[in-house]
């Protein structure tokens, strides 16, 4: 009676354990979603500077092609982290090591920026801690079913 | 003497017995973040996508030179 009470809580465990995994999943893949509404609402920011005369031309090009890179960035790994197989743990390995490194791309490029403006900064700060905790979540995800 | 189940049956009998009690927190946890946006993973990555789309539109026009 015991021993089958305790092969039972094991298959439940590991039950358990696959669920909190999707949510683990559901929660990268949230953040992702919020760095592009962070990168959309900088670039929306960025554009509106420059309409009400407060940034140049040059610096509105400037963050602008520093957004869009950011922008491509976070879109390729967003495709990649969704293209891993379910059950594939080859697959999500590698797939780990692709997002990881795009989205340090991504980072590394917006932290090049030397923007003038506080809020286009601001901004684009927050842009890089989101990219961050999604990658930082999606690395904990153990497997996609 | 009618057989009797195996452990292994016993046990996986007792296993969907409790997986039946917790199914409720087994499905609030997957559910749980999927519900704060109120989205599938199919709605999510299109919703991505849509902005992503938007923003490149936004920087390819500030890239350029055309004040």
């Amino acid at each position: 009676m015991r021993r089958r009470t305790s092969i039972a809580a094991v298959i439940v465990l590991a039950l358990v354990a696959q669920a909190c995994d999707a949510a683990t999943l559901a929660k990268a893949e949230n953040r992702m979603n919020q760095a592009a509404n962070g990168l959309n609402a900088a670039a929306k920011t960025n554009h509106r500077l420059y309409q009400a005369n407060v940034i140049n031309l040059a610096n509105r090009r400037e963050v602008a092609r520093v957004i869009n890179f950011a922008n491509s960035k976070l879109d390729a790994a967003i495709d990649r982290a969704y293209a891993i197989q379910p059950g594939d743990a080859g697959s999500l390995s590698t797939g780990k090591i692709d997002v990881a490194k795009i989205l340090r791309e991504a980072t590394e490029e917006i932290g090049k920026l030397n923007i003038g403006n506080e809020e286009l900064r601001l901004a684009l700060q927050a842009v890089i801690a989101l990219i961050n905790e999604a990658n930082s979540i999606f690395q904990r995800v153990k497997e996609i079913t | 003497m009618p057989n009797e189940p195996s452990t292994a049956v016993l046990a996986l009998i007792r296993a969907l017995e409790l997986i039946n009690a917790i199914r409720p927190v087994i499905d609030s946890v997957i559910a749980n973040e999927q519900a704060r946006t109120g989205l599938s993973r199919a709605e999510l990555y299109a919703l991505s996508k849509q902005l992503i789309a938007e923003t490149d539109a936004i920087t390819t026009e500030d890239m350029s030179d055309r004040p």
